[in-house]
């Protein structure tokens, strides 16, 4: 496998069963089982009650998207050879927002807002498991 | 009028050149910036007693400025942040000399934005770590997600989309800051630029051109602020602070938990405030500074601020009320998109030369305020400069801001 050249996830308490879950290719997200808001990115409390008590829901995996770039320069390292590239916000069916990439074939701009698209797991190194997503017919 | 009219002035205001590369240090320009804002005041740097300045990790800090200028200071304060914190350290300037902290205040910003660290956190030399600093950084540059510009794209699709706007208007934001950048004998990129010229522009992160983009500069800059009665000793006609915002913030910092409008930017939330505690209306602005880290920002910024109705303000900056001949010009300075890029401070300062009648330009007589009006002879100052109103960003969730009279 080549070597894998962009960030990888920090994982600490209260994001670590996340990446578990996408390891296993499982989309969870933590819900408040006080006044059941579901959020992302994962942390320790309800950023609306405050609650601490969570659950870890599993997602249907399929929404729409809500904005994107479509990045054509970046020098960093991994990004650079694979400009260009969309990450953008993708709204679940279950009406949580993630920021993720979009991936496509040929023009980006087929991409477009309210686009269908459904979750992908990319292994990106044998420890981590990015979730993606890509256009879904319909 | 509203509680502070009067109360508060900016009194001096300096700066480096913009440079690519400065080959100095952020100290040694720091200490020329303020050195200048001082000089342009009239007043020695010994006999100011707070320094505030703001920079993310990448400059000097103040006490050191000081100590280089011989300063006793009473207060020193160095904030993290990029864009909208000049407004921001304006409003603490504004609290700590009410309280009695210390008798005035410079605020300065030095940074190496080109040869240094860039905005994206990359140097010239080549791509830097990222770094995750947080779980929310950790969750979005997995995904490429590394620039304000990548950043600010997303609510700028999401802005065409909801309004209908034409893509193209951005342009006019561009053309018509290039047009008064070549006006400014400071700027960096004074070749007028046409409506073409920003179409056969290059993608670098769509919606957004290079000509979208502002630039990268290495400079400092900096405002001296006094209390009404030390200014009359000074050199400069006042420059009143009427009021402002400082940070404001939309709901939901990171927006992905509640947010589901991503245009609706906390100028929003900081309109009322700025308007309330400076006792005049959107109609009493004869200029605006807009932040122009992008054509976007400005946009966006005009329309939450109110200059605009809401899905408006494409037509409101391709009607020509932006440009300098305009109705309500809009960074005449050139701004970050022209002129170079400090996160905002020289637009407060080039308002504040419009205000005094003494835009810096190549009119024989702009030291005493006589100028010819006539841009075919580089003349840059506005024709009617009573009220000046500075619109500082720092992301699509915070805004600071603030109105200026002479």
């Amino acid at each position: 496998m080549a070597e894998y050249l962009k960030p990888v996830p920090t994982p600490d308490p209260d994001t670590k069963k996340f990446w578990e879950y996408a390891k296993s290719h499982e989309l969870r997200l933590p819900r408040c089982t006080a006044c059941s808001l579901l959020f992302y990115p994962p942390q320790g409390l309800c950023p609306r009650c405050l609650g601490d008590a969570l659950e870890w829901v599993k997602m249907r995996g399929t929404g729409v998207v809500y904005s994107m770039s479509v990045v054509y320069a970046n020098r960093s390292k991994g990004f650079k050879d694979e400009v260009p590239y969309i990450f953008g916000y993708v709204t679940l069916d279950e009406d949580v927002q993630m920021l993720t990439n979009i991936l496509f074939k040929g023009d980006p701009f087929q991409v477009k807002i309210g686009a269908a698209v459904e979750v992908v797991f990319d292994d990106a190194t044998p420890q981590v498991t990015l979730p993606k997503f890509r256009l879904r017919a319909g | 009028m509203g509680p502070l009219t009067d109360k508060f002035c900016i009194a001096g205001v300096g700066e480096t050149k913009h440079m690519r590369p400065s080959n100095r240090t952020t100290h040694s320009m720091g200490v020329e910036a303020v050195k200048r804002a001082c000089e342009d005041a009239g007043i020695r740097p010994q006999d100011i007693d707070g320094i505030t300045s703001y920079n993310i990790g990448d400059s000097t800090a103040g006490t050191s400025i000081g100590s280089s200028l011989g300063m006793r200071l009473n207060y020193a304060v160095d904030i993290q942040g990029g864009g909208s914190s000049t407004e921001a350290l304006i409003a603490h300037a504004v609290g700590l000399l009410t309280g009695g902290y210390c008798k005035n205040m410079v605020i300065f910003r030095s940074m190496n934005g080109r040869s240094g660290r860039r905005p994206g956190g990359q140097a010239l030399s080549g791509p830097t770590p990222v770094t995750p600093i947080s779980t929310y950084d950790n969750f979005n540059q997995l995904y490429g997600f590394l620039s304000p510009g990548q950043r600010f794209g997303m609510s700028c699709m999401r802005y065409l989309k909801d309004t209908g706007m034409d893509p193209n208007k951005l342009g006019h934001i561009a053309i018509a800051h290039r047009k008064h950048a070549s006006l400014n004998p400071k700027a960096v990129m004074r070749t007028p630029i046409t409506m073409d010229d920003y179409l056969a522009s290059r993608w670098v992160s769509k919606p957004f051109r290079i000509l979208d983009m502002c630039l990268e500069t290495d400079v400092s800059a900096a405002i001296v602020i006094v209390p009404r009665e030390q200014a009359y000793d000074l050199r400069q006609p006042p420059v009143y602070i009427m009021g402002g915002t400082a940070r404001t913030m939309a709901d939901n910092p990171l927006w992905n938990y509640s947010r589901d409008v991503i245009h609706y930017v906390a100028g929003n939330y900081g309109r009322q405030r700025l308007f309330g505690m400076s006792g005049v209306t959107q109609h009493d602005i004869d200029l605006t500074s807009s932040y122009d880290a992008f054509t976007f920002t400005t946009l966006i910024q005009l329309e939450a601020y109110g200059f605009a109705k809401p899905g408006e303000a494409g037509e409101y900056v391709a009607s020509g009320m932006i440009d300098i001949d305009g109705r309500r010009p809009n960074n005449p300075s050139g701004g970050h998109l022209s002129e170079g890029y400090t996160h905002g401070i020289s637009m407060v300062i080039e308002n504040v030369r419009q205000l005094r009648h003494r835009a810096d330009d190549t009119c024989p007589g702009w030291q005493q305020g006589r100028h010819t009006y006539d841009r075919a002879k580089g003349c840059r100052q506005v024709k009617k400069a009573e009220i000046a109103a500075c619109l500082g960003w720092g992301t699509e969730t915070m805004s600071s801001s603030c109105i200026l009279r002479r």
